[in-house]
């Protein structure tokens, strides 16, 4: 007796002994390995404590009625419950059970009357006694599943320490299972963005801030020409970038990190046979505090861009004439060549007029400062006389013109101007505009200046819509009539025709050229040009052109 | 404060308006000095006479801005009448923050050149009257031995005779005699004369 109480206390200790190694083992343990030390477990504790089976259920994902047999050890084969059962069908009263958080210790035999079904069940598939856990994770105290053992070959009790041992590694299995799932579904979550990014031709990428490090798709590898085991890091990926874009590169994931705003930026990627490839990147910081991640997709936008540059090649020069070049350089220099004489005119005129107030006037000094004044004078014609000869018209040889496809051609020009990024831009044409005879260019710059003017008048409003209609349209059957309708504050009325005048603005920084231009090129074709306001708000200028006759192409 | 007269330095690479500036200046009554080009006026260098720089800035090779750093390196402290004839407001600026007196835009209204030149004379005039008792200052402060020096920075920050006397390791009627001492070697009239003495004085202080 004294023996056998000793031999006990052995035995208790050694499972004790087993027991915290597994629970040890457990920690830290990767996901993909839980399965493998579930079922090992399962088997050590079987064979210390001679017991013929232990089966882990799991409650379907899929079908929460269902029980699914995930992890079992029964070296005595033969027939054994099924791997999909439905619990209410098989093991009413059990379910009930572990439901209530209870733990079901049990011998076939002696099961209560509540429990007819399932004793039927435990003897049609020969189990003499069982015990059975409710696992349950997270603290909310839903059941996902069970863990059972149990014996075959004759009955055993279940003495209370045992069950309190056991109850433990049912508590180590059931955490172990619940980070498995979660695990599995953050995966899940991660294929199916994966699949998405893929089929959009994007790469991938999580940055952790503090590390550096950076995970990236495959389809990253494939863009930046790194190999496929390759350990990245934001400093590996600025070995990729075009030197001349490290800088804004930077600074977009510095705004990105410190504001928590989108990053969107667009660079340059040098390959080391020396071709560039453009990529854009979004992307968006998240996590609650610091350390952040900064999670985004990137694209290979190279073949957009090339379109872009190669239309804003063949146009940038009429945006920049258009815009700021000429007509700026030209006021100015007008003004410094012409405000060079007029101020010696003017201090010339007031010293003069001083000098003869003088009690004995200089009459000598007096004569020469006009004989200057006169010359200034001369010299600040001669400056105009030259600029009219610069300005003079040379004949423009007209052509028959489609309006429609001249606008479109203007609108996917500007389309890479920064200015019209943040707008819609919205195209109401008339499919079945007649032709109109003009000068193809000087029609594109009117077009211009008008939407340039709508873009600058919705951005001085800063509650305005950033929406810009062209519309074009036949006027009766002879004209052609094209308007740029904005949603800025409008213009005021009274100012209609001022508009028109040179040098007249009302941008801060505007030179007031736009507008006469316009309408001298306007007038020229035979059209008319004019302003007014809708109804929404803004301001809408048209001009029409006269329908070209068939005889003069 | 000086005898000699002012002088009104002008460059500008036009020469019919320099021409007519100085003579616009001088029916004024200034005495007026020319230049065609930044790199003469600095060749030449204005005189120690009060006076002030009507400039242009668009010149070629180095124009009225660049003139006007080169002037700050030297630390020529001339007033300057920055006159234009196509002003930009970034060039306004620039020129404002250099401490320009006033920026003109060619061709200006009657009396604007002179009155502008007449300001920038009397500010000359100050800025040469505060520099030369700074001088005057300083040479004094050098005057005063270190112990006198130390005694002045205690008792101009505020502290007592016996406080600084603690803080030197002195007696307080020492204090007392080399305090006495700074007051008149720094002829200061009052305590309060002192401190402002001190006030006008306050970066030749070394840190201790």
């Amino acid at each position: 007796m004294n023996n056998s109480a000793e031999e006990q206390l052995k035995h208790r200790l050694m499972f004790e002994t087993l027991l915290s190694e597994i629970s040890a083992g457990f920690i830290n343990l990767p996901a993909e390995r839980i399965d493998d030390v579930i079922l090992d477990t399962q088997r050590r504790v079987c064979e210390q404590l001679g017991m013929d089976f232990s089966a882990l259920w799991q409650l379907s994902l899929e079908d929460p009625r269902l029980l699914c047999q995930t992890h079992v050890f029964r070296p005595l084969g033969g027939e054994f419950l099924p791997e999909l059962m439905e619990a209410e069908a098989h093991f009413p009263w059990v379910l009930a059970q572990l439901t209530e958080g209870n733990i079901v210790a049990i011998s076939t035999e002696a099961a209560p009357k509540e429990a007819a079904r399932d004793q039927e069940v435990w003897r049609h598939y020969g189990v003499k006694s069982s015990l059975t856990f409710p696992l349950s994770a997270g603290g909310d105290g839903l059941i996902i599943g069970a863990l059972s053992f149990g014996t075959m070959k004759k009955e055993r009790a279940w003495p209370k320490p045992l069950v309190k041992q056991l109850e433990l590694l049912a508590q180590v299995f059931a955490n172990a299972i619940a980070r498995k799932r979660t695990d599995h579904a953050l995966q899940e979550s991660e294929t199916r963005l994966k699949l998405a990014t893929d089929a959009a031709g994007a790469g991938l990428w999580i940055m952790n801030v503090d590390t550096g490090n950076v995970w990236v798709s495959e389809k990253i590898r494939e863009l930046f020409h790194f190999s496929p085991h390759e350990k990245v890091t934001y400093e590996r990926f600025f070995t990729a970038i075009h030197p001349d874009d490290h800088e804004a590169v930077q600074e977009a994931v510095q705004r990105a990190l410190e504001s928590g705003e989108n990053l969107v930026v667009e660079y340059r990627i040098l390959h080391p046979d020396g071709s560039i490839r453009w990529i854009v990147a979004h992307g968006q910081r998240y996590g609650d505090a610091e350390p952040f991640r900064l999670m985004g997709v990137s694209f290979d936008i190279t073949a957009r861009m090339n379109v872009e540059a190669e239309a804003r090649k063949q146009w940038e020069h009429l945006a920049h004439v258009t815009r700021m070049g000429i007509m700026g350089e030209l006021t100015a220099s007008l003004a410094h060549e012409i405000n060079q004489p007029l101020t010696a005119i003017q201090s010339n005129a007031e010293a003069a007029m001083r000098f003869m107030a003088a009690a004995e006037p200089d009459m000598n000094e007096v004569r020469q400062i006009l004989e200057d004044i006169g010359r200034d004078n001369a010299r600040a014609g001669s400056i105009i006389t030259k600029i009219r000869a610069l300005l003079k018209k040379e004949p423009i040889p007209f052509a028959v013109q489609d309006v429609n496809e001249l606008t479109a051609d203007v609108l996917s020009l500007l389309r890479a101007d920064s200015l019209l990024r943040e707008l819609v831009i919205i195209r109401d044409f008339f499919p079945e505009l007649s032709p109109v005879f003009g000068d193809r260019v000087q029609l594109q710059q009117v077009i211009i200046n008008l939407i340039l003017n709508g873009v600058t008048a919705m951005k001085q409003d800063p509650s305005a819509q950033r929406k810009l209609i062209i519309r074009t349209e036949m006027q009766g059957e002879s004209a052609v009539k094209v308007s740029v309708i904005d949603f800025g504050s409008g213009i005021e009325l009274q100012n209609t025709q001022t508009l028109f005048e040179p040098f007249y603005t009302t941008k801060p920084d505007g030179m007031g050229m736009g507008l006469p231009i316009s309408q001298t090129i306007i007038s020229e074709h035979g059209g008319t040009i004019y302003a007014s306001n809708h109804p929404e708000g803004g301001a809408v200028f048209s001009f029409t052109l006269p329908v070209q006759q068939g005889d003069r192409a | 404060m000086t005898d000699e007269n002012p002088i009104v330095y002008v460059v500008d690479d036009d020469p019919s308006v320099r021409k007519a500036l100085e003579r616009l200046l001088r029916s004024g009554g200034y005495e007026t000095k020319t230049f065609a080009s930044a790199p003469e006026f600095l060749d030449d260098g204005p005189s120690h006479a009060p006076g002030c720089l009507v400039l242009d800035i668009k010149m070629p090779k180095l124009n009225g801005l660049e003139l006007q750093d080169r002037l700050a390196e030297k630390e020529i402290f001339i007033p300057i009448i920055f006159i234009t004839a196509y002003g930009t407001v970034p060039d306004s600026v620039r020129a404002f923050k250099a401490g320009a007196t006033d920026f003109l835009e060619k061709p200006f209204k009657e009396h604007e050149l002179l009155d502008a030149v007449s300001r920038g004379i009397q500010k000359h005039l100050i800025l040469m009257k505060q520099k030369k008792r700074m001088k005057i200052l300083t040479e004094r402060l050098h005057t005063l031995t270190p112990r006198e020096h130390e005694v002045l920075k205690l008792v101009v920050s505020g502290m007592l005779n016996k406080q600084a006397a603690w803080d030197l390791g002195i007696s307080e009627k020492t204090v007392k005699v080399h305090r006495a001492k700074v007051m008149q070697k720094m002829k200061a009239d009052s305590f309060a004369d002192l401190v402002r003495i001190a006030e006008t004085l306050r970066i030749h202080f070394p840190e201790p």
